[in-house]
C-alpha cells in the first residue's frame, strides 16, 4: 500500500487547530499547491489499482486562501479515511520490530469509528498509539504543546521522503534570512562643554553627540542574508538601519529619519586549496576583537569608547586573504587590502567622533589559540594597519583634504572558564584589548607636522551565574585623538595647535557595570551603567537599556563565539 | 578665520598610486586563477598505511567508529561526555581538527545546529562538509520521533527534523553502526571487509546486550517519568518507561514559575514518582520538583562519557538502568518502612 504519498506529509502539516491553520494557510497556499503538484505528479506514477486515491475527493485545488482551508478540512476527512485503510495493513509492520512496545498494544481493533472532533486519538487514528494521551490535550499555561503527539510519530515511508526532501530542495535555493530588532533607552546626563578644547568644533557641542536626557532609540534594524553561490563560494548580505537620535550632529531636522547603509556585501571562498580563504566585497575585516562585531552584538551595549574614537567597526571596502595553519593548534593569519577602513555611519549612541580611516589600507592580523585544559583557554591576536594616507581627521588641527599617515596597532587577548559540564549556566570569561594609534598629525603654530600617538585599550569580565543571567564589568581608558586647542602664532599669524594648556594629552576613564538577561537565545536585555572622567572636565553619567530579538535565521557565527 | 592652505605646501604623494592598486588587483586575480588551476580541492585524503582521522561530534559515535574501523582509524570527539551536546563551545581548537579530518560524523536531525556549522565553515575542508565524501550524517537512516508540528520560535529550540537523542535507542545505535561503516568504506574503499566484518561483530555483540537490558528493564514497564530536557524518547520507548513532561517550559527554554506549578500538579494527577536529570543541569530544579511531589532524582546520563566511569556504550545503557532501577528500589524500599 505505498500509495499514501501524501497521507503522513498533510496530516502532519493539518493537525494544528484549524484557527491557527487558517492564518498558515494563506501564506503557504501557493507552496502548498506547488507540491501538491509534485505530488499529483508522483501520485499518477504509482500503482493504480491502490484504493482509494487520495486526491480523488479534493476535487480542483484552487491557489486561494479560503479555499485553500476548505481544501485542508476535506483532506482531513480524506486523512481518516486513509488511516483505517492503512491500518488494515500496519499490523504486519508492527511485528518486524525487533523489541515489543508495550505502547502499541492497547490501540489495535478498537474506535474505527473517524470522528474528526473527537479528542480521542483512537478516533481519528485507529491502530495509532493509544496508550499515552497526547500531551497537547492539557490545560497547560501557555497553551502551546509541549510534545507532539505520537500519532504524528509514525515513520515515513521512501515515497514520503522524498516528497519532503524535493519540499525542502525548492527552499534551499532561498538564501537564510535573519532580522535583528534592537532598541535602546536611557538615561544621559549632559555633558559640560569643555571651552577652548576640541579644535574645530570649539564653538559647538564639544563630542556631545549624546542624546538629550531621556532618549529612547530604534538604534538597529539588521537584514541579514546568506546562501552558497556555488561549490566555489558562499556569500552574505548585513543590511543595517537606524532611526536618528535627535541630537544627532547631522542636526535635529534628522530626527527620527530611518537611515540605511550596507554594514557587509560579501563574497567568500569556500573550497581554495592550501587552507586559504578569500573575501572580497565590504566585510568586517580580521583586525582586533569587538570592531569585528555588529553594534547589536556587542556583549555592552555601547562599543568601548577607546574603540569608538578610532575606526569602531573593522569595516573595510576591498580584498582579505586567511590562512590556516596545518598546525595541531589554532594559528591563522590574515591580510587585507581596503579602500577605507572603519564605521563610516555613525552609531546614534556612540559619544565619541569616530575617526575612521579614510584612504588606502592595509590589514593584517595572526591570531593564536591555545587550550589550557577542557575548563580553560586562551587566545591572542595581533593587528596591524597601516594607511599611507588618510585624510585628515576632524578637529586635528590640519586642514580637510590634508593627508597623513596612520599606524594602528591592537592586541586582543582572552582568557575563558567554560567548566564543560556547566558552562551553560556557570562561566567566567576576560576580554581585553590594547589599541595604539600613531601617525594623527598635527600641525604646530609654525605650520609643521608633529607627530602624535594615542593609547587606548578596555578590560572586561563576565561572569554567567545562571543559564538566563549574566553580569560584566567594563574598564576602559583612552586618549584622546583630536583634544588640541587652536592657537594662533602671534607673530606670523598661523594657526596650529597644542597638546593642550598643561601639555598633556586628555585620558578618558569609562568605568561600565552591566547586567544580562537571557529569556531565551534570541533576545536579551541589557541594563548598563557609565561613568566617565574626562580629564579636566566633570564626570558624564549614563544608564542604558537595551532590548534586542532576533527573528528568522540565526546561526552562531564562528566570529561571534562567547 | 582664515586658515593657511596648507594643502599646497606638501602635496599628497600617495603610496599606493592608482596604478598600483590596479597592479593590486591583478595580483589578486591572477593568483585566484592560480588556485582555482590548482583545482579546488582543499581536503585530505587518506595516504597509503596511514590511518583514517576521524572527527565525531559526540562520543558515542566515537566509540562506535572506533570499534567498526578498529585499527584502520584514529578517532577524536569533540564534544566531552559532560557537555551539553547543544550547547558545546566553539572553540578555535576545534578548527585543526576539522581541517586535517577525512572523515567527519555527526548525529544528525540538527543536534549539533548550535556549534558544528560555524566551526565546519571555517575548517576550510571540502569533504567533510554536508554532502561531502567525509560526511557521515547517522540519522540518514532513522525514523524520527516527537517532530514537531509547526516550526515556531514560541516552541523554543526546535529541532526540526525531530528529537535527535536516538543515540539513546540500542536498536538504533545498531543502525547508526551500519551507517559508519558504510561511510567508512566511501572513504576508504580498501577497508570495506573490515568494517563489515566489526559491523556484524558489533551487531551480534549489542543483541546479545540487549536482550540482558531488556530483562533488566521488566520492572520498568509502564514507570511514568519527567525529565529535565526532552531527550529520553528513543531511551523510554525502547525500554517501556512513559515520558510525562519535561522540566523546560520548551526545549532549550529554562521554565518559568508558572511551568513548575502545572509540572508539579501534573506530576501528582499522574502519580509520577520518577525525576531524571541529566547531569549538564543544575540539581536544583530536580531535586525541588522531587521534594514537592515525593518523587526520586534519577542521573541519566545522554552521552558516553556523562560520568567519568561510563566509557562505553554499554556503560551509557546500564548506568541508566542501574540509576533508573536504584531511584525505584529506594522509593518502594521508603514505602515497606
Amino acid at each position: 500500500m505505498k500509495v499514501l504519498i501524501g497521507h503522513h506529509f498533510f496530516s502532519r502539516h493539518a493537525s494544528p487547530p484549524a484557527k491557527e491553520l487558517r492564518g498558515r494557510v494563506r501564506g503557504t497556499a501557493a507552496g502548498l499547491a506547488l507540491v501538491m503538484g509534485v505530488v499529483m505528479t508522483q501520485a499518477g506514477a504509482t500503482d493504480a489499482a491502490a484504493e482509494p486515491r487520495w486526491f480523488d475527493p479534493v476535487g480542483p485545488v484552487r491557489i486561494d486562501g479560503s479555499v485553500a482551508v476548505d481544501t485542508m478540512r476535506r483532506l482531513q476527512d480524506v486523512r481518516v479515511r486513509v488511516a483505517q485503510v492503512e491500518n488494515a495493513s500496519r499490523g504486519d509492520e508492527m511485528a518486524q520490530t525487533p523489541v515489543a512496545e508495550p505502547s502499541q498494544q492497547g490501540g489495535k481493533g478498537e474506535g474505527t469509528s473517524p470522528t474528526r472532533k473527537s479528542s480521542s486519538v483512537k478516533g481519528r487514528f485507529p491502530g495509532a498509539d493509544v496508550t499515552v494521551e497526547p500531551k497537547d490535550m492539557t490545560g497547560r499555561p501557555g497553551g502551546m504543546p509541549l510534545d507532539v503527539p505520537r500519532e504524528l510519530d509514525v515513520g515515513r515511508d521512501d515515497r514520503e521522503q522524498a516528497i519532503l526532501q524535493r519540499q525542502q530542495v525548492l527552499n534551499r535555493f532561498n538564501p537564510a534570512l535573519g532580522l535583528v530588532i534592537e532598541a535602546v533607552g536611557g538615561y544621559t546626563q549632559r555633558r559640560q562643554r569643555r571651552v577652548g578644547g576640541d579644535g574645530v568644533d570649539a564653538n559647538g557641542m564639544v563630542g556631545t553627540r549624546f542624546p538629550p536626557n531621556w532618549h529612547a532609540n530604534l538604534r538597529t534594524l539588521e537584514l541579514f542574508a546568506s546562501a552558497d553561490v556555488d561549490p566555489y563560494a558562499r556569500a552574505y548580505v548585513v543590511v543595517g538601519g537606524h532611526a536618528e537620535s535627535v541630537d544627532d550632529r547631522t542636526g535635529s531636522a534628522e530626527f527620527g529619519k530611518a537611515v540605511f547603509h550596507i554594514e557587509e556585501a560579501a563574497i567568500q571562498t569556500t573550497s581554495l586549496p592550501y587552507n586559504l580563504s578569500i573575501r572580497g566585497g565590504r566585510f568586517f575585516g580580521e583586525f582586533g576583537y569587538l570592531a569585528r562585531r555588529h553594534s547589536h552584538d556587542l556583549p555592552q551595549i555601547d562599543r568601548p569608547p577607546s574603540l569608538a574614537q578610532l575606526f569602531s567597526e573593522a569595516q573595510v571596502d576591498g580584498v582579505e586573504i586567511a590562512w590556516l595553519a596545518p598546525l595541531p593548534f589554532y594559528l591563522q593569519l590574515s591580510a587585507a587590502y581596503g579602500s577605507r577602513f572603519g564605521e563610516v555611519v555613525e552609531d546614534p549612541l556612540s559619544a565619541f567622533r569616530q575617526h575612521p580611516i579614510q584612504g588606502n589600507t592595509v590589514l593584517g592580523k595572526v591570531t593564536l589559540y591555545h587550550d589550557l585544559n577542557d575548563d580553560n583557554n586562551v587566545e591572542v591576536g595581533l593587528s596591524a594597519a597601516y594607511a599611507p594616507q588618510s585624510r585628515a581627521l576632524e578637529g586635528s588641527g590640519v586642514l580637510e583634504g590634508d593627508s597623513i599617515d596612520r599606524h594602528i596597532l591592537a592586541l586582543d587577548y582572552h582568557y575563558r572558564w567554560y567548566p564543560l559540564g556547566r558552562g551553560l549556566r556557570q562561566s567566567f570569561s576576560l576580554h581585553g584589548e590594547v589599541f595604539h594609534d600613531v601617525g594623527q598629525g598635527r600641525r604646530d603654530v609654525f605650520g609643521n607636522t608633529v607627530r602624535q600617538q594615542a593609547w587606548g585599550g578596555y578590560l572586561y569580565g563576565e561572569y554567567r551565574f545562571s543559564k538566563r543571567w549574566r553580569t560584566g564589568f567594563r574598564f576602559d581608558y583612552h586618549q584622546e585623538l583630536t583634544e588640541p586647542a587652536l592657537v594662533t602664532n602671534p607673530l606670523t599669524g598661523l594657526t596650529g595647535s597644542t597638546v593642550n594648556q598643561t601639555g598633556n594629552r586628555t585620558d578618558v576613564r569609562t568605568y561600565s557595570p552591566y547586567v544580562t538577561f537571557y529569556p531565551s537565545e534570541f533576545q536579551r536585555f541589557l541594563l548598563q551603567y557609565n561613568r566617565s572622567d574626562h580629564g579636566n572636565a566633570s564626570d558624564n553619567h549614563q544608564v542604558l537599556f537595551q532590548w534586542e530579538v532576533v527573528i528568522g535565521s540565526h546561526q552562531h557565527g564562528f566570529t561571534e563565539r562567547d | 578665520m582664515d586658515l593657511p592652505n596648507v594643502t599646497e605646501q606638501s602635496p599628497p604623494t600617495p603610496a599606493l598610486s592608482p596604478s598600483a592598486s590596479q597592479q593590486f588587483c591583478a595580483g589578486a586575480l591572477i593568483l585566484l586563477t592560480l588556485l582555482a588551476s590548482l583545482g579546488m580541492s582543499g581536503q585530505p585524503s587518506v595516504e597509503e598505511g596511514g590511518k583514517i582521522r576521524v572527527v565525531t561530534s559526540i562520543p558515542d559515535l566515537a566509540d562506535i567508529t572506533g570499534r567498526i574501523g578498529g585499527e584502520l582509524v584514529s578517532v577524536e570527539s569533540l564534544a566531552k561526555g559532560r557537555e551539553d551536546p547543544h550547547g558545546v563551545p566553539i572553540k578555535p581548537s576545534f578548527v585543526p581538527k576539522l581541517n586535517q579530518a577525512h572523515v567527519l560524523v555527526v548525529l544528525g536531525l540538527q543536534a549539533e545546529h548550535a556549534w558544528l556549522p560555524a566551526l565546519i565553515d571555517v575548517a576550510r575542508n571540502r569533504a567533510i562538509l554536508p554532502g561531502g565524501s567525509g560526511y557521515i550524517d547517522c540519522a540518514v537512516k532513522i525514523k524520527p520521533k516527537q517532530i514537531p508540528r509547526s516550526l515556531l520560535r514560541r516552541e523554543g529550540d526546535v529541532h526540526p527534523l525531530g528529537n535527535p537523542h536516538f543515540n539513546l535507542d540500542p536498536v538504533y545505535m545498531k543502525v547508526i553502526a551500519e551507517t559508519i561503516a558504510e561511510g567508512l568504506a566511501r572513504v576508504y574503499p580498501a577497508g570495506k571487509p573490515v568494517f563489515q566484518a566489526n559491523l556484524k561483530r558489533f551487531h551480534a555483540h549489542l543483541d546479545g546486550k540487549l536482550e540482558r537490558w531488556l530483562k533488566m528493564a521488566e520492572p520498568l514497564r509502564g514507570l511514568k517519568f519527567v525529565s529535565y530536557h526532552q531527550d529520553t524518547i528513543y531511551f523510554a520507548e525502547r525500554f517501556g518507561l512513559e515520558e510525562v513532561a519535561q522540566i523546560e517550559i520548551r526545549p532549550g527554554i529554562e521554565p518559568t514559575q508558572g511551568h513548575l506549578v502545572w509540572l508539579v500538579d501534573r506530576m501528582k494527577e499522574q502519580k509520577v514518582k520518577l525525576v531524571l536529570r541529566e547531569p549538564h543541569f543544575g540539581e536544583q530544579l530536580p531535586n525541588w520538583v522531587a521534594e514537592q511531589t515525593g518523587a526520586t532524582v534519577a542521573k541519566f546520563l545522554i552521552m558516553v562519557g556523562g560520568n567519568p566511569d561510563v566509557k562505553t556504550y554499554e556503560d551509557l545503557i546500564e548506568f541508566n538502568l542501574h540509576s533508573i532501577l536504584q531511584a525505584v528500589q529506594v522509593r518502594t524500599g521508603q514505602a515497606r518502612r
